[in-house]
């Protein structure tokens, strides 16, 4: 009967007229900050990446070409909030949705777990990276549009800024990026940051691959990189 | 100008409520349990000389013409490039039925079983579901022997197959993903290649398949179909 009686009220509502609200971009609440009050367990955090890895890797490194993004070094609410995100089906990613439920990695103190455990991961010292080096135009034309856009929330170095929950952007893949940016600027990506959609709605397509070279470019701290590419992580021996 | 969208959605309002009065709660529950009490387990069906026991499901999928096409064991079916059914998930094999006849799977020879599908009702699909899934083929071994040193098992491994499908080839991440372990070769190649070309579509499991097929060309499908047909079921 209670099925029903809902039925009838949401059908009642689309009469009326009403639409369903999309959610704001970073709303307060829920799992992703019951999460974020928890204290992580790293050793449970290792056990529930086993998923992950699969696709990231077990180095948390994702693939030079760009299917998978690069987790390890990011930021755990960052990591915390796509997670949420895309079971909660505000941000569509069909190929990760099924790792992302909780009958795959749990509730919010594995959200906890293993968004800390990703954190902890040193970077790949070799990421994906544009055509094009410093020294050419395009390189040149990149930075300067990253100085003008980009910099106020991702910082001098694309560093982040994790208490705004803006991700770390160093070491990230290009052919990732660039595809998330297209995304976020054709409304594509649902979760995007409102801010941002704006900030880069009159980008060019040259404009985009430019300013994402550049980014794929930015060194990433010597002291967060894994000694060599060929590192690989002893905790899945 | 403002009132014209509003009437289809009272229209909606009004039809609903209708449906809702005439159908009770149980509704499924007593449907479901008048198909399998008619046609049902305690039923006798009588074929030659033997007398034997003969379940819904069984019954169903010879009266819908299942077995002309996937074979009355359901693991042999007419051509090489039709799925064999037999111990394929319950969930998937539903979504699939429903899809197929909505049309919203529409590649390869879909269109060909929608049309003979077509006045099957979902009830109906629920008790082929659960055939398919715990009775049909029986324990009869199905796959051959895997080579865990061919190019297609590594590739199983490294181009994120066992993530949603499990190591096995049986063990789906979710119930609604397919169990691929010992389907036909070429029914395996037909698959990998409409979902790499967008030809099929269907549900949010295929659109995750099709963001990583960009992974493997047409030589490792070829690969991968060697080996996970040789996958025991």
């Amino acid at each position: 009967m209670k099925k029903q009686m809902m039925m009838v009220l949401v059908i009642a509502a689309l009469a009326a007229g009403m639409t369903v609200e999309s959610p704001a971009w970073n709303d307060k609440g829920g799992e992703k900050d019951e999460a974020l009050s928890l204290t992580p367990d790293l050793e449970n955090g290792r056990d529930v990446y086993e998923v992950c890895a699969a696709c990231h890797l077990t180095e948390g490194w994702g693939t030079q070409e760009g299917t998978f993004p690069q987790l390890a070094g990011q930021f755990r609410d960052v990591i915390i909030k796509q997670l949420a995100d895309i079971r909660a089906l505000n941000r569509d990613n069909p190929t990760m949705y099924p790792f992302a439920l909780p009958q795959s990695i749990g509730g919010p103190q594995s959200l906890a777990d293993v968004s800390a455990y990703i954190a902890s991961l040193p970077m790949n010292p070799d990421n994906g990276k544009g055509l094009w080096d410093d020294g050419t135009p395009e390189f040149a034309h990149g930075q300067e549009l990253y100085k003008a856009n980009c910099v106020q929330c991702h910082g001098e170095t694309a560093e982040g800024n994790e208490e705004k929950y803006y991700p770390r952007l160093q070491g990230q893949h290009y052919a990732y990026m660039l595809r998330q940016f297209e995304w976020i600027r054709d409304g594509k990506r649902r979760n995007a940051n409102p801010d941002m959609i704006k900030q880069i709605k009159n980008f060019s397509d040259t404009d985009m691959q430019a300013v994402i070279n550049y980014v794929s470019r930015i060194p990433v701290p010597k002291e967060d990189l894994a000694p060599s590419k060929d590192w690989r992580n002893p905790d899945f021996d | 100008m403002k009132r014209t969208p509003k009437t289809p959605f009272l229209a909606l309002l009004i039809l609903s409520l209708a449906w809702l009065a005439a159908c009770s709660c149980n509704d499924r529950e007593d449907r479901l349990a008048k198909i399998r009490g008619t046609h049902g387990e305690s039923v006798l069906a009588a074929t030659g000389a033997d007398v034997i026991q003969e379940s819904a499901g069984a019954r169903l999928f010879r009266e819908k013409t299942c077995n002309t096409c996937h074979g009355d064991d359901g693991i042999h079916p007419l051509l090489p490039d039709y799925p064999i059914l037999a111990r394929q998930g319950r969930d998937y094999a539903l979504r699939q039925m429903k899809d197929i006849q909505s049309g919203n799977r529409a590649s390869g020879y879909a269109p060909q079983m929608q049309a003979v599908i077509k006045d099957v009702t979902e009830d109906e699909f629920i008790i082929l579901a659960d055939f398919i899934a715990n009775e049909l083929g029986g324990g009869a071994p199905i796959g051959g022997q895997p080579d865990p040193e061919s190019p297609g098992a590594k590739l199983f491994k490294t181009k994120t197959c066992t993530a949603c499908h499990g190591k096995d080839g049986k063990t789906p991440i979710l119930p609604d993903y397919p169990r691929i372990a010992g389907l036909p070769r070429e029914y395996i190649l037909r698959q990998m290649r409409d979902i790499k070309s967008g030809a099929r579509a269907n549900s949010m499991a295929v659109l995750g398949m099709q963001g990583v097929m960009h992974l493997v060309d047409d030589e490792q499908m070829t690969q991968l179909a060697d080996y996970v047909s040789s996958l025991p079921k």
